[in-house]
C-alpha cells in the first residue's frame, strides 16, 4: 500500500510539474507586485513612515521567497516522495469516481459566459440557458430536470430578488416587453 | 446589578407582544435563508429591510433587525455543512470541520452541534451582553489604531495556523489575499493603487465578491469534475440528534467561544469572523484532540458556531453604548434609529434603555424560535443534500452569480468572483489555502491601516507604538500563535506519519477491501442512474 501511494503515475508527474509551476508563477507574481508597487507609487505624506510602496514591498518579496522555496522544494526531492506529498497537500478528488478536468473547465468557460451575458440577454433569458447547459454538462439527461429546474429556478430567483428583495436585474432582451407590462423602468 | 435585571426583564417583557413575536418570526426565516445563501449575508440582509424598518417604531426596528442577525448567524452554517460553501464568511471555518463530519455520514453529529452551539452561544452571551455594556464598552477609548493593528495581526497569525499541510503554501495564500487588499485607493494617502489605469478598480475589488470567489465558487468548480451523488458517496443518509453524551466534549469551545465571540464582537471593527477565527483557534490549542481540527472536529464546530453567534451580542456593545458601528450591519442599524430622531452617542442607552431591551427581547425571541424549529429547519435544508447532486451544483452557481450581482448591481462583480474562483479551483487543487486567502482579503485593510496610522500618530516612533501594553500583549499573543501553530502542525504531521507506519497490515487489508466495496457499489449506482437518465 505505501508503495502504491508513492508510485509515480502520468498524473501525479503531471502534478509535479504544476506545482513547480504554480510555485514559479507565485515567485513571478510576488516581483511584478514589489517592482510595480516601487515604480508606480509616490511618497507624498512625509509623516507616513512606511508609505503606500511598503506593503507591496514586503508582501511581493514574501511571495517571491516563497514560490521559489516551493518550486524549489519538488524539484529537489526524489519523484515518489515528491508525488506522495502533492497528493497529500491538495484537495483530493473522491476516490473511485472518475474525474474530468475537461468537464470542469467547460463549465468554468459556460459560468464566465453567463456573467458576461446576463447584462445583454437579461436574467430572464441568460439563466435558464446557462442552467440548462450545465446540467447537461453535468450528465443530467432527464428532459423533465432539464426543463424544470431553470425555469422553476429563474421564475424563483426572480420574484425573490426582483420582487421581494427589490433588486434590479438586468432586464436586456426582454427590457420592452418587461416595461409594457410594468416589470421594468 | 440594578440596572442589568431592569434591563434584562425589559427585554423579556417584550416577548408579551405578539407584534415582535411576527416581526422576530419573519425575521429570523428571513435571516436563516438569507444566511443560508452565498453573497447574501447580514450586511445586505439588513439593507434590504430598512425602508420597512422606517414604517415601525424603535423598539420593533432594533427587535426586528437582530432577529434578523440571529438568523443570518445560525443560516450561514448549514450549506457550510451541508454543501461546503459557507453563507458568509464567518462561517469558513465551519466548512473545514463540519462539511467534513457530513462527508463522513454526521451530518446530524455535525448540524446538532452546530443548532445547539449557535442557540447556547447566542444565548448566553445576552446575559454577557447587557452586563459588560457599559464597563466593557469602555475598552473602545484604549482601542486605538496600535491595539487595532495588533488585532487584526493576531487575525492574520491565526489564518497561518489554517493553512493546512504545508505552512509556506498557507503563508503564500494570506499573502495573496493581503495583495488582493492592495488593489484600490491606499487607505492613508488615497492614492490609487494597482488599478492599472481602470476606474473600476480604483475602489478595489468587492471584498465580498473576492472571499465568494475564492470559498463558493471554487468548490463549486471543483465539485463539477466529478458527477456522483451524494447519497451514494456516505452511503444512506439519515439526520439524527446528537445524543447528551455525545455534545458533553462541545461544552468546552461553546463556552470558550462564547465569551470570546462576546469579547471580541465588542471591539468595533472587529467581527463575527474574527471572533470565530480567534475562538477556533484557542479551542484548537486547547483541545485534547487538535489533530481533529480541521478534518470534522465537533469541537472546531462548537467554537466557531458559539463565537459568531455571541458576535451578534458584542458588536451591540459599542455600537448602543458608544454609538460606534461594530460592524457594517450596525451602521445600519444606527442609520434606522437615527431615523426615529435618535441620537447615537454614549447617552443613547442613558436615554433610551428600551433600545437595550430591544436588542435583548428579539434576541432572546430569535433564539427561542431557534430552539423550536431550528433543528426542523436544518432538516428540512438537508433535503436539499438529496437531491441530484447537479442540480444543486449548478443552481449554487446560479444563485452565487444573482446574489454577487445584488452586492452593487455590477456585472463585475460577478465576473471578480468567478474569476477569482477559477484562482481558487487551482489553489485547492495545489495545496495552497483559499481559507488563509480568504481570511486576508477580508482583514487587508484594516491591517495596513491600523499599522501606518498607528504609526502616525506616535510620530513614527516604533517603540512607542508596540509598547503599548494592550499592543504589545496582542502582538506577544500574535507570535505565541505562531510558534505554538507552526510547532503543533508539525507535531500533528509527526504523529500522522508515525500513525501510517505503525498501522498493523490486518487493518490495511480491511481498510483497501472497505474502499474496493465502496468504488464497486458507486460504480453500480452511477450505472443505473446513467441508464435512468438515457432512457428518459
Amino acid at each position: 500500500m505505501v508503495a502504491e501511494a508513492t508510485k509515480t503515475t502520468p498524473a501525479r508527474a503531471r502534478d509535479r510539474w504544476a506545482d513547480i509551476a504554480g510555485g514559479l508563477t507565485f515567485a513571478l507574481l510576488g516581483v511584478a507586485i514589489a517592482v510595480i508597487g516601487q515604480v508606480t507609487l509616490r511618497e507624498d505624506i512625509k509623516g507616513d513612515l512606511l508609505g503606500p510602496k511598503a506593503f507591496p514591498w514586503i508582501l511581493g518579496t514574501g511571495m517571491f521567497i516563497g514560490g521559489l522555496y516551493v518550486a524549489t522544494r519538488v524539484l529537489r526531492m526524489p519523484a515518489d516522495r515528491a508525488a506522495a506529498a502533492l497528493e497529500s497537500e491538495g484537495d483530493e478528488d473522491e476516490s473511485g469516481v472518475p474525474a474530468s478536468t475537461v468537464r470542469c473547465l467547460t463549465v468554468m468557460a459556460l459560468t464566465l459566459i453567463y456573467g458576461l451575458l446576463l447584462t445583454p440577454l437579461g436574467y430572464l433569458v441568460a439563466t435558464p440557458l446557462y442552467v440548462a447547459a450545465g446540467l447537461y454538462l453535468l450528465s443530467v439527461r432527464s428532459k423533465i430536470v432539464l426543463v424544470l429546474v431553470p425555469v422553476l429556478l429563474t421564475a424563483f430567483c426572480y420574484y425573490l430578488f426582483a420582487e421581494v428583495l427589490t433588486v434590479p436585474l438586468p432586464s436586456g432582451l426582454l427590457t420592452e416587453p418587461l416595461r409594457a407590462i410594468g416589470w421594468a423602468r | 446589578m440594578e440596572n442589568f435585571l431592569t434591563l434584562m426583564t425589559g427585554g423579556g417583557a417584550l416577548l408579551l407582544d405578539p407584534t415582535i413575536w411576527l416581526l422576530v418570526l419573519a425575521g429570523t426565516a428571513y435571516g436563516i435563508v438569507a444566511g443560508g445563501m452565498p453573497g447574501i449575508g447580514a450586511t445586505l440582509a439588513f439593507g434590504l429591510v430598512l425602508p420597512i424598518t422606517f414604517t415601525l417604531t424603535p423598539v420593533q426596528a432594533v427587535a426586528l433587525l437582530m432577529s434578523i442577525s440571529v438568523g443570518v448567524a445560525y443560516g450561514n452554517s448549514i450549506p457550510a455543512i451541508l454543501i461546503g460553501v459557507p453563507g458568509t464568511p464567518a462561517a469558513i471555518l465551519t466548512v473545514l470541520d463540519g462539511y467534513s463530519l457530513h462527508k463522513r455520514g454526521e451530518t446530524g453529529l455535525a448540524v446538532g452541534v452546530g443548532y445547539i452551539s449557535a442557540v447556547a452561544g447566542q444565548l448566553i452571551s445576552i446575559p454577557i451582553f447587557v452586563l459588560a455594556l457599559v464597563p466593557l464598552s469602555g475598552l473602545a477609548y484604549i482601542f486605538l489604531a496600535p491595539e487595532m493593528f495588533g488585532l487584526y495581526l493576531l487575525g492574520v497569525v491565526a489564518v497561518v495556523s489554517l493553512t493546512g499541510k504545508n505552512v509556506v503554501k498557507g503563508l503564500i495564500a494570506a499573502a495573496l489575499g493581503l495583495s488582493i487588499g492592495l488593489v484600490g485607493l491606499d487607505p492613508i494617502q488615497f492614492q490609487p493603487r494597482f488599478d492599472f489605469g481602470f476606474s473600476i478598480l480604483r475602489n478595489g475589488f468587492d471584498t465580498a465578491a473576492v472571499v465568494i470567489g475564492l470559498l463558493a465558487v471554487s468548490e463549486l468548480f471543483r465539485s463539477t469534475r466529478q458527477v456522483f451523488q451524494w447519497d451514494a458517496l456516505v452511503g444512506s443518509f439519515r439526520m439524527k440528534f446528537p445524543s447528551v453524551r455525545t455534545l458533553l466534549p462541545t461544552i468546552r469551545p461553546v463556552l470558550l467561544g462564547t465569551v470570546l465571540g462576546t469579547g471580541i464582537g465588542a471591539i468595533p471593527g472587529a467581527s463575527g469572523t474574527a471572533a470565530a477565527m480567534i475562538a477556533y483557534q484557542q479551542a484548537k490549542l486547547t483541545s485534547k484532540h487538535p489533530e481533529q481540527f480541521g478534518k470534522g472536529s465537533i469541537e472546531g464546530v462548537a467554537a466557531n458556531e458559539s463565537a459568531q453567534n455571541a458576535a451578534n451580542s458584542g458588536e451591540l456593545i459599542p455600537t448602543l453604548g458608544l454609538g460606534i458601528p461594530g460592524s457594517g450591519s450596525m451602521v445600519l442599524l444606527l442609520s434606522a434609529l437615527t431615523v426615529h430622531g435618535l441620537v447615537p452617542g454614549p447617552q443613547m442607552v442613558a436615554k433610551s434603555p428600551s433600545l437595550v431591551e430591544a436588542a435583548v427581547g428579539g434576541m432572546l425571541a430569535a433564539s427561542i424560535l431557534l430552539i423550536v424549529v431550528g433543528w426542523w429547519l436544518a432538516r428540512i435544508m438537508l433535503k436539499v443534500v438529496t437531491i441530484n447532486r447537479s442540480v444543486v451544483i449548478i443552481v449554487a452557481l446560479a444563485l452565487v452569480v444573482v446574489g454577487t450581482f445584488s452586492l452593487s448591481g455590477r456585472v463585475f462583480d460577478v465576473l471578480t468572483a468567478l474569476i477569482f474562483g477559477v484562482i481558487g479551483y487551482y489553489m485547492r487543487r495545489y495545496g495552497y489555502s483559499v481559507a488563509a486567502a480568504a481570511l486576508a482579503v477580508v482583514l487587508a485593510e484594516g491591517f495596513e491601516k491600523n499599522l501606518r496610522s498607528g504609526l502616525a500618530l506616535y510620530d513614527n516612533n516604533v517603540w512607542t507604538f508596540v509598547s503599548r501594553p494592550m499592543t504589545a500583549a496582542l502582538l506577544l499573543l500574535a507570535l505565541a500563535f505562531l510558534i505554538f501553530g507552526i510547532r503543533g502542525e508539525r507535531r500533528m504531521r509527526r504523529s500522522l506519519r508515525m500513525a501510517e507506519e505503525e498501522r498493523p497490515r490486518g487493518a490495511e487489508n480491511a481498510i483497501a477491501a472497505a474502499d474496493t466495496n465502496l468504488s464497486n457499489r458507486r460504480a453500480t449506482e452511477t450505472n443505473s442512474s446513467d441508464n435512468d437518465q438515457s432512457g428518459s
